[in-house]
């Protein structure tokens, strides 16, 4: 007898290692190169990757009214190859917006990756609840998740956009070979501060906000060619040790 | 027998104009934020459309979406319910003539109408006489 359930029972991995995740972009980014023919160059058309390679519609949406949440980006529903992303992020009307729509779609194309196996439904039953999967998203995306699903999604999302060995190398031609650490950022700090009170029209005077500023000034000439947010960058930079919030601690 | 057939001439002559830009769009590897662009709408505006909430735009961005999907102009006029400038005015300027021309084409085939419209095209060529 076959089972009733047109979706089967979700069966989300909890925890995938970084290093799997960064694999499963890898693999995605090489077969999309090896389908375009074209090198892979910084700045990931994310678009074609999820609407010509994969195949998948791409919609702007008011989902924060739809689903009654400010925080909410980006939607996917897996079984319609569907992806949603919020109005708000809409780039013809707010270029700055830019980095936040790929990343979004990004994330959007990790659920897809990593997690669309558990839910594609059943072929045979498909239909019986075509109406009811249609409404309903497989995954609603907010900013500052924490669900496992969704971390992994924004990992992938980093990988994608930001492969290792090209931002590497846009680091190298824009700050040449060595790291540089916040401690070394500190003489220019007012400086740095100043132009980035000017780019951001205001902000908050705490230390956090503070460093994050002046690391998010040295990530900006780099976010600006892989098409990503400065914040984002930062986070990608640290992640491979080319910016550091701490010195290296001194034998003496 | 012909009942599948009929269903799906049915369906396809529903398929809103948003479903045919996207279908034709799709077909040309264009995603939704390069055609948009290239039409000089916003992607939400085109998205908008294609999933038929927002109504068709005006035809001269008809036209222009066209142009970038290398389809027929006439094709995606009429999909919008719109009709071509100067088709209305044809129909404005003789409204008796030209009605009744259409009501009385309206039963032929297709192959009948292209021979027509080959006479047409003849006729238009050689000098009037009057």
């Amino acid at each position: 007898m076959m089972s009733m359930t047109a979706i089967k029972q979700p069966n989300e991995p909890k925890f995938l290692p970084d290093k799997h995740i960064e694999e499963h972009a890898e693999v995605l980014l090489a077969q999309f190169a090896q389908q375009s023919g074209e090198p892979l160059a910084p700045g990931i058309p994310v678009d074609d990757i999820a609407e010509v390679f994969l195949g998948l519609t791409v919609e702007m949406m008011d989902l924060q009214t739809l689903f009654g949440d400010t925080d909410v980006n980006g939607a996917i529903w897996i079984p319609q190859k569907k992806i949603g992303i919020d109005q708000s992020l809409d780039t013809q009307a707010n270029k700055r917006k830019e980095g936040r729509y790929h990343y979004t779609l990004a994330h959007e194309i990790g659920h897809w990756w990593l997690h669309r196996q558990f839910y594609m439904p059943d072929t045979a039953q498909g239909l019986l609840h075509a109406g009811a999967s249609a409404a309903q998203p497989t995954y609603v995306c907010r900013d500052k998740s924490k669900a496992p699903v969704e971390v992994q999604a924004n990992k992938f999302a980093a990988y994608l956009l930001m492969p290792a060995k090209l931002v590497r190398t846009s680091w190298r031609e824009i700050h040449g070979l060595d790291a540089i650490t916040l401690d070394s950022l500190r003489q220019r700090q007012t400086k740095i501060i100043a132009a980035d009170v000017l780019y951001r029209g205001g902000m908050a005077m705490d230390p956090k906000t503070i460093d994050n500023a002046m690391l998010e000034h040295v990530a900006r000439p780099v976010a600006e060619r892989f098409k990503v947010s400065a914040e984002a960058m930062m986070y990608r930079l640290e992640a491979l040790g080319l910016l550091l919030r701490k010195s290296e601690p001194m034998l003496f | 027998m012909g009942t599948l057939a009929e269903l799906k001439t049915m369906s396809s002559k529903k398929k809103h104009f948003g479903e045919l830009i996207r279908e034709k769009r799709t077909v040309k590897k264009l995603t939704l934020r390069k055609f948009a662009d290239r039409v000089g709408l916003s992607p939400t505006y085109v998205s908008q459309i294609e999933q038929g909430n927002f109504a068709p735009p005006p035809v001269d961005r008809i036209r222009k979406m066209a142009e970038v999907l290398e389809a027929d102009a006439d094709e995606l006029i009429v999909a919008a319910g719109r009709m071509a400038e100067d088709v209305a005015g044809l129909i404005e300027k003789r409204p008796i003539e030209m009605a009744s021309f259409l009501r009385h084409a309206k039963g032929l085939t297709p192959q009948q109408v292209e021979q027509l419209t080959k006479m047409a095209e003849d006729m238009s060529k050689k000098p009037k006489k009057d």
